[in-house]
């Protein structure tokens, strides 16, 4: 007789049937427990094997940034003209705290250039004290886990047609008395297309850095990793993106339909530099590209709305990445981005 | 481990094979392999604790650790009917519990010279109908004896009471499909709105599931199943298999061809590749058996090596 009368989630109750029902030795209680997720030390996890190619989906991208050193490509930079430290939202990733950092940007920039940005160096840190060594409170994430995979899911679906008659807009036709002369179809929502994954490593970008390389890794395991195509780029992705191995090329475009996910700044971190105008010319020209190719964009970006670019949100669903980001406040922007 | 077993993985297989078919000559029960498993002992517990909580079993692991053939052996040991389904990229939840033919109906409803049918006749039941109620299923939900009545797809034990269903490779799908399977799996019902019908079973049947973890699967999904790993064979394990599948006389073949597995394995997954299955040492056997190629450094031998453990991937050069 089936006691359970709805699809709840595993419990205490499921380990009491089990012992019940099995009569296990004492040994192989925490074996059941485990499989049904109820030890607190073997919480389902994403797999070793999984895990592990989460890591290459990021590391298949250019090399990230060093968070202690973080400089622009060098044909476009200079190092030693421009230098910003900052008091990071890093980390470190030990028990060392920064002490007190100064800020400071010590030189102009020119037309090209971007500020080097370096962390405090490890001679401003601080050993921690053992009274210090109580566990540091984790950064939560921009997205919050528990909403990223509808969020992600929301943001890269496409509608694809399926073979299911579209009974509704069928029956409508009928008593309308319309000829019909095509079968109208049902169309389901599905991430099968893939998804190519923009993803700034800038140096704007850097403190959403960790983020950035969750979300678009989150991307990967949802959309299925052979679907989708992470391509870092710095300052704008058709200049060139980073290929697996850290050298550069050119961008591609995806294929026609494909949705794109660009996870950027959009410069917009670089609002005192002397001219932002001509990255954003090109940012106009690629989203109205891949628009003119079907692709729907969607842009995660860490900044409130009112710094979006204005030329670009005619072309692209704007998301601002943080926690109030979830599945409906996309929907309803891409909503909006299709009413236009 | 010492515990009461309903499954016992060492039992008398009490499964019965549906009449073969004529054209064949083969019950369709011996479509697949599922004759034979080799099971750990913790496999086994998580059968019985599946079989205990009436949890889905989901099944983690690389490809050829034995996940899809498994539902398929526990049916054959216990006795109960066995149906499966592949899940692909287009699968929806829907179809694991029913589809209604439209364009079928549609058709008849234009065709003013035919008599539309009534709608369970429209009907095609799922796997997961014919699992929880498959007398429901033959008459597809329906008392009207004018509705055509349809052949149970068990592949065994067709007048079992119970059943297991394999669920196979459920992270190809959408990823919508897992929650929209969270009430028929908990529940072992579902409403099919078409006929005003409520599908519902008292026979709990074993669900099992797999996963290659290509895609994420929904937490709440996962923490309704009871969950294991089945780790790659070993050369021991595979040797077992090997006894199991061609008998005890080839033992010259089985060892080597283990050892040579198990390097390659070794360096692909070092690589992040995938390593070579089960299915792909048995096929090497076989190939061995039936060529007469003795493993060793001969030419055939390296060439059965080359076609069977180190298949280039989609995108590598063959040249290379």
């Amino acid at each position: 007789m089936i006691r359970r009368s709805d699809a709840t989630l595993i419990s205490i109750g499921d380990l009491v049937r089990a012992v019940h029902e099995l009569q296990p030795s004492p040994e192989v209680l925490p074996l059941i427990a485990r499989m049904l997720q109820l030890d607190p030390l073997a919480r389902v996890s994403v797999p070793k094997s999984l895990r592990r190619r989460r890591e290459d989906v990021i590391s298949d991208v250019a090399p990230r940034p060093r968070q202690h050193e973080i400089s622009t490509p060098s044909e476009v930079h200079d190092k030693a003209s421009s230098t910003v430290v900052v008091a990071s939202k890093l980390k470190p990733k030990k028990a060392p705290r920064i002490q007190v950092v100064p800020i400071s940007i010590e030189a102009v920039h020119d037309e090209q250039e971007e500020p080097t940005v370096t962390l405090a160096p490890p001679a401003q840190m601080v050993p921690a004290t053992d009274e210090e060594d109580e566990p540091e409170p984790e950064l939560l994430p921009l997205l919050d886990p528990r909403t990223l995979r509808s969020a992600i899911v929301s943001a890269v679906e496409t509608r694809s047609l399926e073979t299911i008659p579209d009974i509704d807009a069928l029956t409508d036709m009928l008593i309308r008395g319309e000829v019909i002369r095509e079968i109208p179809l049902v169309k389901f929502p599905t991430v099968r297309r893939g998804v190519q994954v923009l993803l700034d490593r800038g140096s704007g970008m850097v403190p959403f850095a960790g983020d950035a390389d969750h979300l678009a890794a989150a991307i990967a395991a949802l959309v299925n990793e052979s679907s989708t195509r992470v391509l870092p780029f710095r300052t704008m992705p058709t200049w060139s993106v980073y290929d697996s191995g850290g050298g550069r090329r050119a961008y591609e475009f995806p294929p026609a339909g494909v949705p794109v996910v660009i996870i950027s700044d959009f410069g917009m971190s670089r609002e005192t530099l002397p001219d932002v105008r001509p990255v954003l010319a090109d940012w106009v020209q690629l989203l109205r590209e891949l628009r003119a190719r079907r692709s729907s964009v969607i842009a995660f970006v860490p900044y409130e709305p009112d710094r979006w670019p204005r030329e670009l949100l005619s072309s692209a669903v704007f998301v601002h990445w943080d926690r109030g980001a979830s599945s409906m406040t996309i929907r309803a922007a891409r909503a909006r981005l299709d009413r236009r | 481990m010492n515990y009461n077993k309903q499954f016992n993985a060492a039992g008398e297989p009490k499964a019965v094979l549906p009449p073969e078919d004529p054209a064949t000559g083969r019950s369709p029960g011996d479509q697949d392999d599922g004759t034979v498993y080799i099971y750990t002992e913790e496999l086994e517990l998580a059968v019985n604790v599946a079989l205990a909580t009436g949890r889905p079993l989901l099944l983690r692991g690389p490809s050829g650790a034995g996940k899809s053939s498994l539902a398929k052996n526990v049916a054959y040991i216990l006795g109960w009917r066995y149906y499966h389904t592949v899940i692909s990229s287009r699968t929806q939840a829907q179809d694991l519990l029913w589809r209604f033919d439209n364009v079928l109906r549609l058709s008849e409803a234009l065709d003013a010279g035919k008599n539309v049918a009534p709608d369970a006749a429209y009907i095609q039941p799922g796997v997961l109908w014919w699992a929880f109620d498959p007398a429901s299923a033959k008459r597809r939900g329906s008392d009207n004896p004018t509705v055509p009545a349809l052949p149970d797809p068990t592949l065994l034990s067709p007048d079992a009471a119970r059943a297991v269903v394999l669920i196979d490779e459920i992270d190809k799908a959408d990823p919508d499909v897992p929650n929209n399977l969270l009430v028929p799996l908990g529940s072992f019902m579902f409403h099919v709105p078409e006929l005003r019908v409520t599908v519902k079973t008292v026979t709990r049947p074993l669900i099992v599931i797999t996963t290659n973890d290509e895609r994420e699967l929904p937490n709440a999904f996962i923490r309704r199943c009871v969950v294991t790993t089945l780790p790659r064979p070993t050369a021991k394990k595979l040797f077992e298999i090997a006894v199991r599948h061609f008998g005890p006389d080839r033992y010259s073949l089985y060892e080597p061809i283990a050892a040579i597995l198990e390097q390659v394995a070794v360096a692909k997954e070092r690589r992040n590749q995938h390593a070579p299955s089960t299915a792909e040492y048995l096929d090497a056997i076989a190939a061995c058996m039936e060529l007469g190629i003795v493993p060793g450094t001969s030419v055939e031998w390296e060439a059965v090596v080359s076609a069977l453990f180190n298949k280039p991937r989609t995108g590598d050069d063959p040249t290379k």
